[in-house]
């Protein structure tokens, strides 16, 4: 199976929370945002807001800290997964992550994150304004390029006239 | 091993949980773990007391929402109690849909005894979107009441279980917007606030509540005047819990089918791009009215550029929670606070008001929202002093030395800061358009149009019929919205691409190809009335929003939804019957608050003048008919013909034997 990736264009995200009541539902039994595995934060003018989510970092920090060694990376989805059974709930990792993105399940009391709905992320399929979208790894650095070129051009077309 | 060991056991139990539910599903009925919080949250601010009550003795009859807010609302608020008083109750409520994955969850209910109707008391509900609803069952309430009258400015914070009244003296005087992020800061940055402006402190009679954010406001009734009255700046509300669903595997399925069904409307792509900004603007000008419904075309208007506008200063899109419909333009202007406007608070700055520049109608329409007071009205206060200043009832003098000549931007503008303010003539109108009609006098009232207190849309009324007896016997005064297909088609009617739709469904659905043709007083519209009457409730008691159910999304969708949340199997019809049981309480109390046969009218240019251009000139309502088609209407409502009060055994069919009693010792029959 081709590598595939999350990736979050903040652009164009409209604060809608979508893609927490999806996650939540699809990983626990109710719609509730401190159990959803992405959180939307949005800025307090209310014009920007954005998705924190796990990476899936290749050097996870998570892993490091964690003195449970709950966390393993699923070989078929290259996601990095906290095992629940293993985990102490010390929260270690939400304090080393750099975007803060695991959290704390107030119901299961365990330290909660992405796992890539094993390879078929539902915050992506509902997402209606395309921010999140989950493309093959290698297309990233292509699709990246292509998109700061149409910025070049729109900018060198309104530069003309 | 271990690992797999736990996984096994881990879907071995779920399994078997499931398999009880489906084996016992009377039982998950039963406990309302699911849907519903299960508690009610009352606040006494004179007392400052706080106590919970239970969802549960409400849930069976009316559902949630509006339908159990209406039940509070008429058991405690008898007719002795007047808005203003600490009696009245301000109730907010969620239901089942709310804080789901559902779109449209974010709708909030807000009733209490309305202080601008006409007689004054009749039953406010309005509501906002956002995401303050979902907080709030998040914290674990389905609804919150507000009773009482505080000594000093106060907000109440809501921690999940620990709440708390707060001092607000630092808060009150400033606008809404503020007011919002300053409560937040000192209560806690996650949470969302409910906010009145200073038209609420000012006890203005259209003033509205901000819903949490920075576009969605309450609108009509004046729920902000009797949130001011009670000395309430805000509600911060933060919660960490969750909405427990019975069949969450069922509920993904019925949310994507929902987003489906959304992104293939046609209109889909330019609403996510433009808003209904354009919409409004442009094709809406079509069967709205010009001014004080003194005209329907205004060339000047058709020179604006809406496009040009969004493009421009157009931040985003903006919705409620989980929606993929974005109804609110998110701008950027300067000279304006940053924030949106969608709906009726676009177009009515620009047709009420003559006004064709694009800026002052943005400016106008968010100072209403930091003000906090209803868009509509201001328009129709505005709209009638400039009525009135034509006719020569008042001048330059009267006003401040602003001249009310049509369309004057400075006047618009400087209407809105002194109504809100309640400075000079502002005051007068504040009390909104009828009672200040009588403090003018002049033979004013004959300029003040209102359907029972509250100015109407801004329909061409005289050329749909339809839509005048919805207007006429509604319940919420001016404010009922053709929220059914079938009466919504009498609008585009003309419309080539519409007109075979409406005759299809006129066919289906009443057997008559051209039942829903505009000029018809058919006993057809009366039904297709009486739908959309029905079709208003459905949504709200759900917890989902009229502008999807059942406009693009069938309320089928929206039951099964309700269904695999609960737990229930509640059926269609039993949902029908329901909506029209919430129909019968509401009018009991506007009954019981004094309304009758007579207060269900029109403005009454809309019977002596025709329209004088456009499509449909010549239009008028032929009074007579108008009459006959509402003796149809309390006909098959059930209702006394002579009167307009639910008879005995209507009630009693309803399962509303209570109000009858009640009836029968207040001397009503």
């Amino acid at each position: 199976m081709t590598e595939k990736m999350l990736v979050i264009d903040p652009d164009k995200c409209i604060g809608c929370r979508t893609c927490e009541m999806v996650c939540s539902l699809k990983h626990t039994d109710g719609c509730s945002e401190t159990r959803s595995r992405v959180r939307v934060i949005t800025q307090k003018t209310q014009d920007n807001s954005l998705p924190i989510m796990c990476q899936h970092c290749e050097k996870p920090l998570c892993q490091e800290v964690c003195p449970a060694k709950a966390t393993y990376r699923d070989l078929t989805t290259h996601a990095m997964i906290i095992d629940k059974d293993k985990c102490l709930g010390c929260k270690m990792c939400i304090i080393a992550c750099p975007f803060g993105a695991p959290s704390f399940d107030p119901v299961d009391r365990v330290t909660i994150k992405c796992d890539l709905c094993e390879g078929d992320p539902e915050c992506v399929k509902l997402c209606p304004s395309e921010t999140l979208k989950f493309v093959r790894a290698d297309k990233i650095g292509i699709m990246e390029k292509r998109m700061g070129l149409e910025k070049l051009f729109k900018t060198i077309s309104v530069l003309i006239g | 091993m271990i690992l797999e060991t736990g996984m096994v056991e881990e879907s071995a139990c779920k399994w078997i949980k499931r398999l009880f539910l489906r084996i016992f599903p009377n039982r998950k009925g039963t406990a309302m773990q699911f849907g519903w919080t299960g508690k009610i949250l009352r606040i006494d601010l004179t007392d400052r007391k706080i106590s919970l009550d239970t969802t549960l003795k409400y849930a069976r009859e009316f559902i949630g929402g509006r339908g159990i807010a209406a039940k509070i609302l008429y058991d405690e608020c008898g007719p002795e109690i007047k808005p203003m008083d600490p009696g009245n109750l301000l109730i907010f409520s969620t239901a089942p849909l709310s804080g789901t994955s559902v779109p449209g969850g974010g709708r909030v209910a807000i009733t209490c005894k309305s202080p601008l109707t006409i007689p004054e008391g009749l039953k406010c509900e309005t509501g906002v979107g956002g995401f303050w609803g979902p907080e709030l069952k998040y914290a674990g309430y389905d609804h919150l009441i507000i009773s009482g009258r505080s000594s000093h400015p106060v907000y109440i914070a809501i921690d999940n279980d620990d709440v708390e009244i707060r001092d607000a003296k630092k808060f009150w005087g400033k606008d809404a917007y503020e007011a919002a992020q300053l409560i937040k800061e000192d209560f806690e940055i996650d949470s969302r606030v409910m906010t009145i402006g200073q038209a609420g402190e000012k006890l203005v009679r259209f003033a509205s509540i901000l819903g949490g954010e920075q576009y969605s406001a309450s609108g009509r009734g004046g729920a902000g005047a009797v949130m001011g009255s009670k000395n309430l700046k805000g509600i911060a509300v933060r919660g960490t819990g969750e909405v427990k669903v019975a069949y969450p595997k069922k509920l993904l399925e019925i949310t994507e089918k929902w987003h489906e069904l959304i992104k293939n409307m046609p209109s889909y792509p330019n609403i996510k791009k433009q808003g209904e900004f354009r919409e409004n603007l442009t094709d809406a000008l079509d069967f709205c009215t010009i001014g004080n419904y003194e005209t329907v075309e205004y060339p000047p208007l058709r020179n604006m550029k809406p496009d040009d506008f969004t493009e421009k200063y157009q931040v985003k899109m903006i919705g409620c929670i989980a929606c993929p419909r974005p109804c609110f333009n998110f701008m950027s202007v300067p000279g304006s606070p940053l924030g949106g406007l969608a709906c009726s608070s676009i177009v009515t700055m620009a047709t009420q008001v003559w006004n064709n520049d694009i800026h002052t109608l943005w400016e106008a329409s968010t100072l209403c929202n930091t003000y906090c007071m209803d868009v509509i009205e201001t328009a129709g206060c505005i709209a009638f002093l400039m009525e009135l200043y034509r006719r020569g009832v008042i001048s330059a003098e009267d006003t401040d030395g602003i001249h009310f000549e049509r369309g004057n931007k400075e006047a618009i503008i400087d209407a809105v800061h002194r109504i809100a303010r309640r400075e000079s003539y502002g005051d007068i109108l504040a009390d909104g358009i009828p009672r200040a009609a009588e403090r003018i006098g002049r033979g004013a009232t004959e300029s003040a149009v209102h359907t029972k207190g509250l100015f109407p849309h801004g329909y061409v009324f005289q050329a749909f019929k339809g839509h005048s007896l919805l207007q006429g016997v509604g319940h919420k005064g001016g404010d009922p919205f053709p929220i059914a297909p079938s009466l919504r088609l009498e609008l585009t009617y003309d419309n080539p691409l519409v007109n075979p739709i409406a005759r299809k469904i006129g066919k289906e659905k009443y057997g008559i190809e051209d039942a829903l043709e505009p000029s018809q007083y058919s006993e057809t519209k009366v039904i297709a009335v009486i739908d959309s009457e029905h079709a208003e409730r459905g949504p709200d008691l759900l917890g989902t929003c009229t502008r999807q159910v059942p406009r693009f999304i069938p309320e089928s969708l929206a039951l099964e939804a309700f269904n695999a949340i609960t737990g229930m199997e509640l059926k269609e019809e039993e949902l029908v019957r329901v909506e029209e049981k919430l129909v019968h309480l509401e009018r009991c109390f506007d009954v019981r608050e004094g309304i009758r046969r007579e207060n269900d009218t029109l403005p009454r240019r809309f019977f002596t003048q025709k329209v004088d251009s456009g499509k449909y000139k010549g239009a008028v309502i032929n009074e007579e008919k108008f009459e006959r088609m509402k003796d149809f209407y309390y006909q098959k409502r059930g209702w006394e013909i002579k009167t307009g009060i639910p008879t005995r055994k209507t009630l009693e069919r309803m399962g509303l034997d209570g109000i009858a009693d009640e009836f029968d010792g207040l001397g009503i029959y």
